[in-house]
């Protein structure tokens, strides 16, 4: 019969490993979605650069500014939207994972109960 | 025989099955990737339907579709509809401070495109090129934090 110190530690390993597996898989899925914002991001600067500079039919300067602006307010969207996911990760994790404690729990109990 | 054998064969089958439908809930809680998606589907769909449609016009107007603004209008009025809907569906919505700050972000840069192009008559390559952009960029963080919003 297991003691309570291994039972405890091999919970708790678990959760760790999961914890930093979880970790490990989320950022890289953070670092995809911004590399996908930061192309964006680059696409639409060089449309509206080489919009500024056409030699034919050229941007105002007041559009320019207009668009530049239109630009760094999506921008920040960006960044609201990498802290939704955040956020979004962060309560189900600690939902996944206090329900996964809880069945690796009540499993070493039920190994302790039997004879 | 034979009798014994179908007996035999339906009830490992029966017993093979209960032990999927006790395994698949607990493999699901110890190992949450494979849960399924926990996001918003309907807010999810009305967002890559704005998304598609955003595409859809800038697209047929790089591939020499018609410029003009009557011509669109109701493409800018669809997509708006679009938006308003999300809008509404997610100030129902818990924490929603950051999707609904998206969400207007997404409606200004439509309604800043529609102006450009309603003043123009003809849109231009320049602001085909500029509002294309700038729609696509919006609309792909608008699916991607649906994609994700729990």
């Amino acid at each position: 019969m297991s003691d309570v110190n291994t039972i405890v530690s091999n919970v708790y390993n678990t959760f760790a490993g999961n914890l930093i597996a979880a970790v490990g898989t989320d950022s890289k899925e953070l670092l995809i979605t911004a590399a996908g914002f930061a192309a964006d991001a680059k696409t639409s600067l060089l449309a509206i650069g080489t919009a500024a500079l056409a030699t034919e039919n050229p941007m105002s300067w007041s559009e320019f500014k207009l668009k530049m602006i239109e630009e760094s307010k999506i921008a920040e969207a960006a960044f609201l939207s990498v802290e939704q996911l955040l956020a979004s990760d962060v309560q189900s994790f600690v939902s996944n994972q206090l329900a996964s404690f809880e069945s690796l729990l009540l499993g070493e109990l039920v190994k302790l109960q039997q004879p | 025989m034979k009798k014994e054998l179908k007996w035999a064969i339906q009830g490992f089958v029966g017993t093979a099955i209960i032990y999927v439908l006790i395994a698949l809930p607990i493999g699901c809680s110890l190992f949450p990737k494979l849960a399924a998606p926990k996001h918003n589907v309907n807010a999810l769909s009305l967002a890559q339907s704005g998304y598609t449609q955003d595409s859809v016009l800038y697209a047929s107007f790089k591939l020499g579709g018609d410029l003009s603004y009557d011509h669109a209008a109701d493409i800018y009025d669809v997509i708006e509809n679009v938006i308003q809907q999300k809008i509404s569906l997610d100030s129902t919505r818990k924490y929603n401070t950051q999707i609904l700050s998206i969400d207007h972000t997404w409606l200004n840069q439509l309604e800043s495109a529609r102006a450009d192009h309603q003043r123009d008559g003809n849109i231009s390559v320049n602001h085909i090129n500029v509002n294309g952009a700038l729609l696509n960029q919006i609309g792909n963080i608008e699916v991607r934090t649906e994609t994700n919003y729990k």
